[in-house]
């Protein structure tokens, strides 16, 4: 495999990256497996608050498998993960703060 | 600070490392810090969408948000989510045929990613062209009475006027938020076309690697995005086998 010689690299910061083709291939493998049962969840009956609970699971872990495998983030250093977090926390304020004051609030009619 | 690998010529790390950095290691890791922080505005830039949907559908309209979702096509979002993610499968494999010094391989992996993106955009064409014909398009007038009927369970017609009303809603976001993704997706086309491009003509040597992994990254991102639209938009609703169509 011509990405083998890749492998043997230990640069600082993007070890890991190298071509694994098995790996990544695996890792595909896995997100379609995943699309899949999201998919076909929609075509089961599932009560109401649940199916789009358990469709938002299956690609949370979809997203999980991407950002740690493709986007590298399993090999990345503190500063990468503390960017993600630092974007997902931010978001989460924004999410609490607007939801807070909609739940809040007698319901909207059009 | 960051070690060269090996069997690389200092001559090659010295033609890409900037005047302003002290080695190719702090040079790479700023690239990567730097998409990173795109990212986060990205994040927050995309949550605001998300937020406004989850508004109307979680605390105020979710049973015609529910309908409406009901009647997009599952079967072309599948096929799009397949082909968004061999996408991400062929271009993480350029990176390390790029650094291999693989052009060959690299060339088609980055060919391969730009086609199966610009395939993505053809299905998502025709998806549009079928909610033209099915008149699901929100801000038409003949919107939700034509082939499907947004209208169907109402016992007045007020009240079929307001089922009319939210369906609009869930058709705004859903046009929105696919509208902003794809183009986002134009965009990374472009990207990947231009490495695309340098890698076949020779110009891409592996030392520069890093581009490939910082417009991958950016890639990954809108194959993200897309993962949490299958869910609110396409997915929410109840679908049967006999409705998939293309």
């Amino acid at each position: 495999m011509e990405g083998s010689d890749v492998s043997k690299e230990t640069e600082n910061g993007h070890a890991g990256q190298a071509t694994h083709l098995f790996g990544y291939l695996v890792t595909f493998a896995v997100l379609t497996t995943l699309l899949l049962v999201n998919v076909s969840l929609t075509f089961m009956e599932i009560p109401a608050p649940w199916h789009i609970v358990l469709t938002l699971v299956v690609a949370s872990l979809q997203a999980l498998t991407l950002l740690l495998f493709f986007m590298h983030l399993k090999q990345s250093d503190m500063l990468t993960w503390l960017s993600l977090l630092a974007g997902l926390f931010w978001s989460g304020i924004m999410f609490l703060l607007t939801l807070t004051d909609y739940l809040s609030r007698p319901y909207g009619v059009l | 600070m960051s070690v060269e690998a090996p069997g690389k010529s200092e001559a090659g790390v010295e033609s890409v490392l900037g005047h302003h950095f002290d080695d190719i290691g702090q040079q790479r890791d700023a690239a990567k810090l730097g998409i990173w922080l795109f990212m986060i505005t990205e994040i927050l830039f995309f949550g605001g969408l998300f937020l406004a949907y989850t508004v109307y559908r979680a605390v105020w309209y979710p049973d015609e948000f529910k309908a409406a979702s009901s009647h997009l096509n599952v079967l072309i979002a599948t096929i799009n989510s397949v082909l968004l993610l061999a996408s991400s499968l062929t271009i993480t494999l350029a990176i390390g045929y790029v650094r291999a010094g693989s052009r060959k391989a690299a060339t088609f992996c980055l060919g391969m990613t730009c086609l199966l993106g610009i395939l993505f955009l053809c299905f998502k064409g025709r998806e549009y062209y079928l909610d033209y014909k099915e008149d699901l398009i929100p801000w038409s007038a003949t919107f939700g009475q034509g082939e499907v009927d947004l209208t169907e369970g109402a016992t007045s017609a007020d009240e079929a006027k307001a089922k009319l009303q939210r369906s609009r809603i869930f058709f705004m976001a859903y046009f929105c938020m696919t509208g902003v993704h794809v183009i986002h997706m134009i965009v990374g086309i472009g990207l990947v076309g231009w490495i695309w491009w340098e890698c076949r003509r020779g110009l891409l040597h592996s030392e520069r690697f890093m581009k490939v992994e910082v417009i991958s990254l950016y890639w990954h991102f809108v194959d993200l995005v897309w993962i949490f639209l299958m869910p609110l938009l396409y997915l929410a609703g109840e679908h049967s086998l006999d409705s998939l169509h293309l």
